[in-house]
């Protein structure tokens, strides 16, 4: 069984579990709701496959970056909340500012030399 | 961490997943109808935008578990179920490996705990036993240990730490609070002996050296006695209990220990200065000695000194002769029954190891039958992209199923026949005192064995699978391929190579019987019975002959009593007296062939056994103090060249010979019968002695009065009892043993062969059933059917013999000790076996090879 499904996703692998980390850093949400915001925030481009979000917040979970637990919503409905913890602050940092470096440095070879 | 806990939660994460995957769905779908989308296509919308739930699940899942737990227990959930679907296949599986498992626990139980297991206390490598011989002229005396002065002056010298000295007094009757008399074996013991012996002691405390003068005794009893006679209440430290009517107070309860004898636990561990009091008809019995050698010292050295020091400081029968100290290996306690008991367990093992191998090849060959016959389903599985690996794993998985399930069931009966197995050894009365215990050795035995089998039956499975992968491109094989019969072929003729070795043996064996049974033992079986008398410590200095001849004197007078008489030993008995006579004209050079046999007897001795005199007389009343003697032909032929010359000759310089009287066996039924000679007993006052008595009709009426008689004569005597019968039977049971466990297992290997051979015939038949129905309506006629199906068994079979033969003619050469009248090679015999053998396997054959002959052509062309 193949466990890549890079070509499911339109992202690069590594960038959902950042934007995750990001969406969670503002506000404990539940897994609807993080989809919901990647959607609305990026202007519908990103098109994330909304079900490939939930082995990712698994994942992250094992990894202890985010933790969950069950609640109600608004309207009284049970839904699971996650939150980020320290550790998953602390690696967010680090995704940053090693995806900035990336950012950078795509931008430098794709400007041509001004003169 | 985390993901070993999500594995054992994994199913509640599951359905949280699933709820919340759920709660997804709604949301999403909420939202749509919100925005204006028809309510029915929301729905399907808010999947389409979800993507595939159901791969969701499973890469959630993939993070939980770790794969190849899930697919092993997948693996044996699906091995569990097909086993459960073939119900008469799995139980002949499993009931051929718990065999071969059950009777090696069995035997291995007993074997460990009367050979191997080691004492359970502090470095047990370093005890070792004292044994001395004094040797003068041609004669050696043995001794098994000291007598309490020379105990004494050991103690006191510095070299010895750590020797102890110990004595045993059995059947001592424990009375505590109110509750019945219980009788207890007693280790009598030196104040170092828990010191220097070291057992755990993990109630109260040991005894010590200054409990050596206590009143009342300071005890320590055993957690067995603790358990079974007081319930462990613990408020027995300090209680006082009486011991033969003796006061003692228990000080310590002992964990895991019975005292320095293997073969009979003691329960009550007492000081030595308290055995005079407690049991005085042991109170002159010597000590024996242990000693705990430092690492450093070597066994050789030790003995030297321990030598020196009874030499010099010792009683004077160290000094009678030249004295040889012998300090033997204590590591697994103490015992004289062990070295006879060695024999048997190792055939015992040696014979299990076959029945064992047997057992493993009859698996093989059905789990490789039974292979053959899923070849088709293999085929497909491996066409959807099973892994050679995963298959494998798939087959030995199934093996392995089968060998924990066939363990479980083999430990369960080998522990249970284990005491059986030791109540029908030889020497059984004495070996049951060995403690047979259930620890993790004997688990990790039989585990070891079920995974040897399971890896050997599934290695056949294994070898086939190499070669049958392009099995579906064949169009699903109907016809069985050469190799595949090969190897079931070989596993057939080992199984029947063993069995051939099994049935050979036990027919010797059982010859051996009949060849024993038919020697006359010399004297009459059917109306004597012998009484075991011991007197000792019961005389106190008195005339030991006088009481036995007024104990005989009641017992001929008792009711059904022909006639009675006595003699320091009963009727084929192990032990022996030997002495050394002086005949005047006759020199030799060989010590040797001056000893002979000494018999100390009462009056009308040879009328009453049933020994017939030949020349002169016998013993009679007169004859008490008389120097007179009676030699049998033995001893006439031997010395005097014959009986005629015998009477009236002078042997030992005074002793007349007054009769010859016909040979008998005194031990043993082998062998020719050794010289003897009759003496009257009165002159050598023996407080043990054998009455032997003839009945006037049924022993068991007369066994009863002379019960009586003895009481009668002093009600402390407790006499043994046993007719000639049971003597002779005795002196038969080790070969009874082996003729029984011989038979047990042969008949166990045979069955064994016969269902494999059975199983593999029908398998055969059921994967050639095309070929056979062709065969059939081109006109073969069932004689020609059966034929070619019985000739591959019996092929095998002969192949098997051959193989076996020689396996057994080494065998009979090896335990040739055993057998009686039957040589290790006869051809005669090894025929019969062999014949036997064949006449089975064919006949288990014949069943399924008849069910070829009756193939209906026209059915089975319809079911191609």
């Amino acid at each position: 069984m193949a466990k890549t499904r890079t070509a499911r996703r339109d992202l690069l692998p590594g960038t959902l579990d950042m934007l995750i980390l990001k969406t969670l850093s503002r506000q404990v949400m539940h897994g609807y709701g993080i989809a919901e915001h990647i959607r609305q925030v990026s202007a519908d481009v990103l098109k994330v496959e909304e079900g490939s979000l939930y082995p990712a917040l698994q994942r992250l979970q094992l990894q202890g970056l985010i933790a969950s637990e069950w609640g109600h919503s608004a309207n009284n409905r049970r839904a699971r909340y996650y939150r980020l913890t320290a550790a998953g602050r602390r690696a967010l940092g680090e995704s940053e500012s090693s995806f900035s470096r990336l950012m950078e440095a795509i931008a430098r070879v794709m400007t041509p030399a001004t003169d | 961490m985390r993901r070993i806990t999500a594995c054992i939660r994994r199913h509640r994460l599951d359905d949280d997943l699933r709820a919340e995957i759920a709660d997804h769905l709604a949301r999403r779908e909420r939202d749509l109808v919100d925005q204006g989308m028809d309510p029915r296509e929301a729905a399907s919308e808010a999947r389409r935008l979800f993507g595939n739930a159901a791969i969701v699940r499973e890469d959630a899942r993939e993070l939980w578990t770790f794969r190849w737990l899930e697919s092993l227990l997948q693996d044996v959930r699906f091995a569990t179920r097909l086993l459960a679907r073939t119900p008469l296949f799995t139980a002949v599986a499993v009931l051929s490996l718990g065999t071969g498992i059950c009777s090696s626990v069995a035997v291995f139980t007993v074997a460990d705990a009367v050979l191997f297991r080691s004492l359970e206390v502090k470095a047990p490598e370093q005890l070792r036993a004292f044994r001395g011989t004094v040797r003068l002229g041609g004669a050696s005396k043995g001794l098994s240990g000291v007598d309490a002065p020379t105990l004494a002056s050991l103690q006191k010298a510095v070299d010895f730490a750590d020797l102890v000295g110990f004595r045993t007094a059995s059947g001592v009757s424990l009375v505590s609070a109110g509750a019945s008399p219980h009788p207890v074996r007693m280790e009598l013991v030196t104040g170092n002996y828990f010191a220097a012996v070291g057992p755990r002691v993990f109630s109260g405390r040991a005894i010590g050296e200054a409990d050596d003068r206590g009143s009342p005794a300071a005890v320590v009893i055993s957690e067995r006695l603790w358990r079974r006679q007081f319930g462990r209440d613990p408020s027995v430290l300090g209680r006082l209990i009486t011991l033969n009517g003796e006061q003692a107070v228990v000080v310590g309860i002992v964990e895991r220990f019975g005292g320095l004898v293997a073969d009979r636990r003691a329960d009550v561990f007492a000081p030595l200065s308290a055995g005079a009091r407690i049991d005085p008809t042991t109170a002159s019995n010597p000590a024996v000695l242990v000693a705990r050698l430092s690492p450093r010292t070597s066994v050789g050295a030790a003995e030297a000194r321990l030598a020196a020091l009874l030499m010099g400081a010792g009683s004077s029968l160290f000094r009678a002769g030249e004295l040889q100290v012998e300090l033997l290996d204590a590591s697994r306690g103490i015992s004289d029954v062990r070295s006879s008991a060695e024999r048997p367990l190792h055939l015992g093992l040696a014979l299990v190891g076959v029945l064992l191998l047997i057992a493993c090849a009859n698996t093989a060959g059905l789990l490789l039958a039974r292979f053959v016959s899923r070849q088709t389903e293999f085929g497909v599985r491996a066409a959807i992209g099973a892994g050679r690996a995963r298959l494998a794993r798939q087959l030995v998985i199934e093996a392995m199923v089968l060998a924990v399930v066939a363990a479980a069931v083999g430990l369960a009966a080998g522990w249970a026949a284990a005491p059986l197995l030791i109540r029908a050894m030889p020497e059984g009365s004495s070996v049951s005192g060995f403690e047979l215990r259930f620890d993790w050795r004997l688990v990790a035995f039989t585990a070891t064995v079920a995974i040897a089998c399971a890896g050997g039956a599934a290695g056949a499975s294994l070898l086939r699978l190499r070669h049958g992968h392009a099995v579906l491109a064949g169009g699903g094989t109907r016809s069985v391929t050469g190799g595949q019969q090969r190897l079931s072929h070989a596993l057939i003729a080992a199984q029947v190579a063993c069995s051939l070795l099994l049935v050979v043996g036990a027919v010797a064996m059982w010859r051996t019987l009949d060849n024993l049974r038919s020697v006359p033992p010399g004297f009459d079986l059917e109306r004597t019975f012998v009484v075991t008398v011991n007197a000792t410590g019961l005389l106190r200095g008195g005339d030991a002959a006088a009481y036995h001849a007024q104990l005989r004197h009641r017992i001929s007078g008792a009711h059904g009593v022909a006639a009675a008489t006595m003699a320091q030993l009963g009727l084929l008995t192990e032990a022996a007296t030997t002495g050394t006579v002086s005949v005047a004209g006759f020199s030799s050079s060989s010590d040797e062939d001056r000893w002979t046999r000494m018999f100390f007897v009462g009056p009308d001795y040879f009328e009453t056994v049933g020994m017939p005199i030949v020349r002169g007389r016998g013993i009679t009343a007169q004859d008490d103090k008389a120097r007179v003697a009676v030699v049998n032909e033995q001893f006439a032929r031997f010395y005097f060249g014959g009986t005629d010359s015998a009477v009236g000759r002078i042997v030992n310089t005074d002793v007349h010979i007054i009769g010859v009287v016909a040979d008998a066996r005194y031990s043993t039924l082998r062998g020719p019968a050794p010289r003897a000679m009759f003496v009257p007993y009165a002159p050598v006052q023996r407080s043990q002695m054998a009455h032997i008595v003839r009945a006037e009709g049924d022993p068991a009426a007369a066994m009863r009065a002379v019960r009586e008689a003895v009481a009668a004569h002093d009600a402390r005597l407790r006499p043994g009892f046993s007719t000639a019968r049971q003597l002779l039977s005795a002196s038969m049971a080790r070969e009874r043993f082996f003729a029984a466990i011989a038979g047990v297992l042969s008949a166990f290997a045979l069955l064994l062969a016969c269902a494999g051979l059975y199983a593999a015939v029908a398998y055969g038949v059921s994967q050639r059933t095309s070929e056979l129905a062709v065969r059939i309506a081109l006109g073969a006629a069932p004689r020609d059917i059966l034929g070619l199906m019985l000739k591959g068994p019996l092929q095998t079979t002969l192949a098997g013999i051959a193989l076996g033969a020689p396996g057994s003619y080494l065998m009979l050469r090896s335990a040739s000790s055993l057998l009686f009248g039957v040589r290790p090679f006869e051809p005669a015999a090894l025929l019969a076996c062999g014949g036997a053998l064949l006449a089975a396997a064919l006949a288990a054959a014949f069943w399924p090879a008849r069910r070829a002959t009756l193939i209906d052509p026209a059915a089975a062309f319809r079911n191609l």
